[in-house]
C-alpha cells in the first residue's frame, strides 16, 4: 500500500513533466498547425544556460532557474522569428523539416560550444532529498513538480480565458484568417504561442535537470518524443488532451517500472509505446480528440 | 470612401477578378451582385488585405491601402463580415464580441458597444454565455455582424449575410442593415438575393466571371429583364 501511494505520486510527477511539454507542442500546433519537433531542444537550452551561468560562478539556484526560464522563452521567440516565420504559409511538411533542422542546429551548438559528453549540473540536486510525510518517502522535487505544474496549467487556463490574446489563440486554433479579420496581428498571436510553449518547456526542463543532475546535447530527444506521444494519446491539438495524455503516459511508465523485473528494464520504453499503440487501436482519435472520418469537412 | 480601381486578383494561374472598378461613397448602401464564382468574395478579401492585388489600386478615405496589413485596415475603419459568418464556434458570444474589438483599448467604451449590440440583437444578450457554435444560423449571422460592429467601422462590408437562412430571418437581417445606415455606417453588401437587396440599395455593381457587367443606380435593375441582361450580357451604364 505504502509503495502504491509513493508510486502514484511518482506517476503524477513524471506525468506532469510530459504534460508541460505536450501542452507546449499542442499550443503551437493548434495555432499554426506546426508540430515543433525542436521543442525538446528547449530542455537543452535550459540545461546549457544553467551550466554556463554556473560555470561563470553563479551559485544561487533561484537565479539559475530564472535565467534558464528567461533564456528558453527568448530562444523560443528568436526561433519563431528566424526559422518558422518564413515557412509559415508553406506546406506542413516544410514546417516539420524546419523543426528537425532547428533541433539539429541546436544539438550541434551544444556539442561544439560545450562538449559532446554529459556535463554535471548539480545546482538543483538538493531537491532530490527525501522527506517523510506520514511515513511515506517523497522527494521535495515530486511535490514541486505536481504543484508547479498545477499552478502553470491554472495560469494558462486563466490566460486563455481572461486575456484578449488568449481568446485569439483559442479562436486561431479553428480559424486564423478570421482572427486576422478582427484586426489581431498574426505575428503577435504566434509569438505568444511560442513564448508560452517555451515557458512551459523550461519548467519541465528544470525538473528534468534536477532529477538527472546532468545535461547532454541530445537530452531533449526522448522527452519530445514522449510529449508527442502524449499529444497523440490525448487527441492531437487538444490542450486538455495534452495534459491528460501526459499524465497517462507518466502513469504507464511508472506502472511498467513497478511491474517489469529489472532484467527487462531495457524494454520499458518499448513497452510504453506498445501500450500507447494498443490504446490508439481502440481510440485512434485520442482520448479527447474528435473523430474525423475520411471525407468529412474539417473547415 | 472606398475606391477600387482596375483591380485584378489571381489564384496562381487562375484569374478570379479582372480590371474591376468600384466606389462606395459615405452614407451609401452599395450592392455587389453576381452569380457564384463571379469574384465577389475575392474582391472583398483584397479590400481587407487577405489577398494581394495583381493589378489596380484600392484607396480608403483617400489613403492607399496596398501597403497596409489587414490589422491596420481594420484600425482605419474598414471591416468585413465574412462569407459563411465564421463565428468562433468554440468561444462564447461575449468572447466573440471581445475579439471583434481587438483593435481597441479595453475599457468602458467596449462595454458600452456590447450593450448597444445587445440592444440591436436582444437574442445575443440571452445567449451571451453560450458558444458561437451552439447558435442557430440566423443567430450566428447576427453575432458575426455584431462582432464586426465592435471595431467601430465606418465601412461595413457584408459577404452574403443571407446565405442559407430562412426567409423570415433574411428579412430581419436586411431590415437591420437598413437601420445601420442610419447609424452613420456605410455599407457594401454582397448578395445573391438580388431582388431584395435592390429595393434598398442606392447603387449596384454586377460581377460575372470576374468582370464588371453593370455599374449604376440600383433602381435601373428593378426591372427583371434589365437584371437578367446585366447577369448574362453587357450593360455598363
Ligand atoms: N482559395 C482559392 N483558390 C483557388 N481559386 C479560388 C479560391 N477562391 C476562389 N477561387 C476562384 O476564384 C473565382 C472567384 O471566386 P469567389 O471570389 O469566391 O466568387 P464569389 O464570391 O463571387 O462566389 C472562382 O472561380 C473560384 O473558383
Ligand atoms: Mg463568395
Amino acid at each position: 500500500m505504502e509503495y502504491l501511494i509513493e508510486q502514484a505520486l511518482n506517476g503524477f510527477s513524471i506525468g506532469a513533466q510530459y504534460s508541460l511539454l505536450a501542452l507546449g507542442l499542442a499550443i503551437v500546433f493548434s495555432v499554426m498547425g506546426l508540430v515543433n519537433f525542436a521543442h525538446g531542444e528547449f530542455i537543452g537550452v535550459a540545461g546549457y544556460a544553467m551550466f554556463a551561468m554556473a560555470a561563470m560562478g553563479m551559485t544561487n539556484p533561484w537565479l539559475l532557474v530564472l535565467f534558464a526560464v528567461v533564456t528558453v522563452v527568448l530562444a523560443a521567440l528568436v526561433i519563431e522569428r528566424i526559422a518558422f516565420r518564413s515557412v509559415r504559409d508553406a506546406p506542413p511538411t516544410t514546417g516539420l523539416l524546419t523543426a528537425f533542422g532547428v533541433g539539429i542546429v541546436l544539438q550541434n551548438l551544444f556539442l561544439l560550444l560545450v562538449s559532446p559528453r554529459p556535463k554535471a549540473v548539480p545546482a538543483l540536486s538538493a531537491l532530490n532529498q527525501t522527506v517523510d510525510v506520514w511515513g511515506h518517502n517523497f522527494t521535495i522535487l515530486q511535490f514541486l513538480e505536481v504543484g508547479v505544474t498545477a499552478v502553470a496549467i491554472g495560469a494558462l487556463v486563466w490566460f486563455l480565458r481572461g486575456t484578449r490574446i488568449g481568446l485569439a489563440m483559442r479562436a486561431a486554433a479553428l480559424d486564423f484568417t478570421t482572427v486576422r479579420l478582427m484586426g489581431m496581428r498574426a505575428n503577435r498571436v504566434i509569438a505568444f504561442a511560442f513564448a508560452i510553449s517555451g515557458l512551459l518547456a523550461s519548467i519541465a526542463a528544470i525538473f528534468f535537470i534536477a532529477r538527472r543532475g546532468a545535461i547532454d546535447p541530445f537530452m531533449g530527444l526522448l522527452p519530445v518524443l514522449k510529449a508527442f506521444v502524449a499529444c497523440v494519446l490525448g487527441g492531437f491539438g487538444s490542450l486538455p488532451g495534452a495534459v491528460i495524455g501526459g499524465l497517462l503516459l507518466g502513469f504507464i511508465e511508472v506502472m511498467l517500472i513497478v511491474l517489469l523485473p529489472d532484467k527487462l528494464a531495457g524494454l520499458r520504453d518499448a513497452s510504453v509505446f506498445l501500450i500507447v499503440g494498443a490504446i490508439l487501436v481502440f481510440r485512434p482519435q485520442g482520448i479527447l480528440g474528435k473523430r474525423v472520418e475520411l471525407g468529412d469537412k474539417t473547415a | 470612401m472606398l475606391e477600387i480601381e482596375g483591380a485584378s486578383i489571381n489564384y496562381g494561374p487562375v484569374s478570379a477578378v479582372r480590371n474591376v472598378s468600384l466606389t462606395v461613397e459615405k452614407g451609401e448602401i452599395v450592392a455587389l451582385l453576381g452569380p457564384n464564382g463571379a469574384g465577389k468574395t475575392s474582391l472583398l478579401s483584397a479590400a481587407m488585405g487577405l489577398r494581394p492585388l495583381a493589378a489596380g489600386s484600392i484607396r480608403f478615405k483617400g489613403e492607399d491601402l496596398r501597403k497596409l496589413d489587414t490589422e491596420t485596415r481594420v484600425r482605419r475603419g474598414l471591416t468585413l463580415t465574412p462569407e459563411g459568418r465564421k463565428v468562433f464556434a468554440n468561444l462564447t458570444v461575449l468572447e466573440n464580441l471581445e475579439l471583434g474589438a481587438a483593435t481597441r483599448k479595453k475599457g468602458a467604451e467596449i462595454h458600452h458597444d456590447m450593450e448597444m449590440c445587445f440592444e440591436l440583437f436582444p437574442i445575443l444578450a440571452e445567449r451571451r454565455h453560450q458558444t458561437g457554435g451552439s447558435l442557430s444560423g440566423g443567430e450566428q449571422q447576427m453575432l458575426a455582424i455584431a462582432r464586426s460592429l465592435m471595431s467601430r467601422p465606418s465601412l461595413l462590408m457584408l459577404d452574403e449575410p443571407s446565405l442559407g437562412l430562412a426567409p423570415r430571418i433574411v428579412q430581419q437581417i436586411f431590415r437591420l442593415i437598413r437601420d445601420l445606415r442610419g447609424r452613420d455606417l456605410t455599407i457594401l453588401l454582397v448578395e445573391q438575393n438580388a431582388h431584395e437587396v435592390l429595393r434598398f440599395a442606392d447603387r449596384a455593381y454586377v460581377l460575372s466571371t470576374g468582370e464588371c457587367r453593370y455599374a449604376g443606380p440600383a433602381s435601373r435593375l428593378h426591372d427583371k429583364d434589365a437584371l437578367m441582361q446585366a447577369y448574362i450580357g453587357e450593360l455598363v451604364a
